[in-house]
């Protein structure tokens, strides 16, 4: 089996700072190579943040539309890949907040400031959209870690942006981005073991 | 591929761990239902339907929509409340301030003023023969020995954004929040009484090791990572977890006592000996 090392799907096209300046320039061609360069990636992690697909479609076109609207922020001579996801982690954060999701959360039963991990029954519906239940056990355990605990590791480990770059995106120090990280991954390891049934051998 | 290579895995430390971290990074990225992206991509590129198209995704979220404009000036004031609250609420009261230091020229702010100056919360690195100790307002005092790496945190507001976190990356912190240098601002009276609340005295240190957390007077819950159990500490006692997974509770030794009273008394510790004996 081909494993891939990364959540960056295969042939993703580059960026080079021309295209990114005609990006800001809004050039309709630019726009849309910007757009398939990301759109995949954006949803990926919208999808594993919320746990529910459809909520992901929406906020991903959220997002783009906001990437639209600051495009002049964007600074073509970096990489777009941090904005870009600073970009789509407000716009999830945005929605947790709004007094929409808070009331969908007061009608079923869970305290909108407590309840922010995946709904359950959508884990089942993502298994069986990428058809591999080998996979449960490791959605299984991203869905019982803390939002901040899973935003940490999809950044960081998934989405492989360095500590500088997600420090930047959630206000915090490298070396805090550093130790909040370890301690995700090892409330990972933990739940990923309860699921599988693999106690730790020891330090 | 080698783990110690790939920084994804960075901060794994066990066999299961990085398993884990294996599983997550062999994750398939799902796909978008194809109508979804083409509609993305068709909103993104038209510029002009953006307001459009993202009203039309709100509006299939939105909930029961509430008659606003009969609220509207009722709530305008509540507004106005509300943002004064909290814009003079989420200011500090108080800025962390530099009440003493040895071998200034080792101690070093990343991203903030000089020693002397008030320093508003970032990362204070002390070299091998440098200390530094702050105090913020009425409420804590803190001495940062040689050889640590401290993350400080901002102070905190007056009435909201009160929890903080101060991060121990390396070395020593001695902190006390009350003692007879400091109390809370609030006191208690009976016709036979006069009291003040005082906080506690404590340190925190990260060695090679593991870490470990000294209590003086007052009160401190622990929460090792390793097993998530709180441990409320007793007096005068300190809770090492080691970096392999194994925790004792023990009395606190004559050094950690004699720095820790002066930590309470308010007065400035013996700088450390020349010469380590561990």
């Amino acid at each position: 089996m081909n494993q891939r090392r990364s959540g960056r799907p295969a042939g993703e096209p580059a960026l080079d700072s021309a295209t990114l300046r005609a990006v800001c320039a809004r050039d309709r061609g630019a726009l849309a190579r910007f757009f398939d360069c990301f759109y995949d990636r954006v949803y990926g992690h919208l999808v594993r943040m919320l746990g529910e697909p459809t909520l992901a479609e929406d906020l991903t076109q959220d997002a783009f539309l906001r990437m639209h609207r600051d495009i002049d922020r964007l600074d073509p001579e970096r990489d777009p890949a941090p904005w870009v996801f600073t970009v789509a982690t407000n716009t999830v954060r945005d929605y947790w907040r709004s007094r929409e999701h808070k009331s969908q959360q007061r009608r079923s039963g869970l305290d909108p400031e407590q309840d922010l991990a995946l709904p359950d029954g959508r884990l089942d519906e993502l298994t069986r959209i990428e058809g591999r239940e080998s996979e449960a056990a490791i959605r299984k355990a991203l869905a019982d870690l803390e939002p901040t605990d899973r935003q940490i590791i999809l950044l960081r480990s998934y989405e492989d942006l360095d500590s500088s770059t997600v420090g930047e995106m959630l206000g915090i120090t490298p070396e805090a981005v550093r130790q909040r990280h370890r301690r995700a991954i090892a409330r990972l390891g933990k739940v990923y073991g309860h699921h599988t049934g693999k106690a730790e051998g020891g330090a | 591929m080698s783990h110690d290579r790939d920084s994804r895995y960075e901060g794994a430390q066990t066999p299961l761990e990085r398993e884990a971290l294996d599983a997550l990074l062999s994750l398939r990225p799902p796909e978008a239902r194809a109508g979804a992206r083409d509609r993305a991509r068709e909103a993104f590129l038209a510029a002009s339907d953006a307001g459009g198209a993202a009203e039309a995704a709100s509006k299939r979220r939105a909930a029961a929509k509430l008659p606003y404009r009969y609220l509207l000036p009722f709530a305008a004031v509540l507004a106005l409340l509300a943002a004064f609250s909290a814009l003079y609420g989420t200011q500090p009261s108080e800025r962390w301030r530099v009440t003493d230091v040895i071998g200034a020229d080792g101690v070093h702010f990343e991203g903030q003023a000089s020693v002397g100056a008030v320093v508003a919360g970032g990362v204070i690195t002390t070299s091998d023969s440098s200390e530094v100790e702050l105090q913020l307002g009425d409420e804590m005092r803190c001495r940062i020995v040689p050889g640590s790496r401290v993350v400080l945190p901002e102070p905190p507001g007056r009435w909201f954004d009160r929890a903080r976190e101060l991060e121990v990356v390396t070395g020593e912190v001695y902190g006390t929040t009350g003692g007879r240098a400091l109390s809370f601002p609030l006191r208690f009276f009976t016709p036979e009484l006069s009291a003040r609340l005082v906080g506690t005295t404590f340190a925190v240190f990260r060695t090679e090791l593991g870490s470990c957390v000294c209590l003086y007077d007052g009160g401190i819950e622990v929460t090792p990572e390793v097993n998530g159990v709180p441990v409320e500490l007793p007096e005068e006692h300190r809770y090492y977890v080691y970096k392999d997974g194994r925790l004792s509770l023990e009395p606190i030794d004559a050094r950690e006592r004699m720095k820790l009273n002066m930590m309470y008394e308010g007065g400035v510790p013996e700088p450390e000996p020349t010469t380590e004996e561990e």
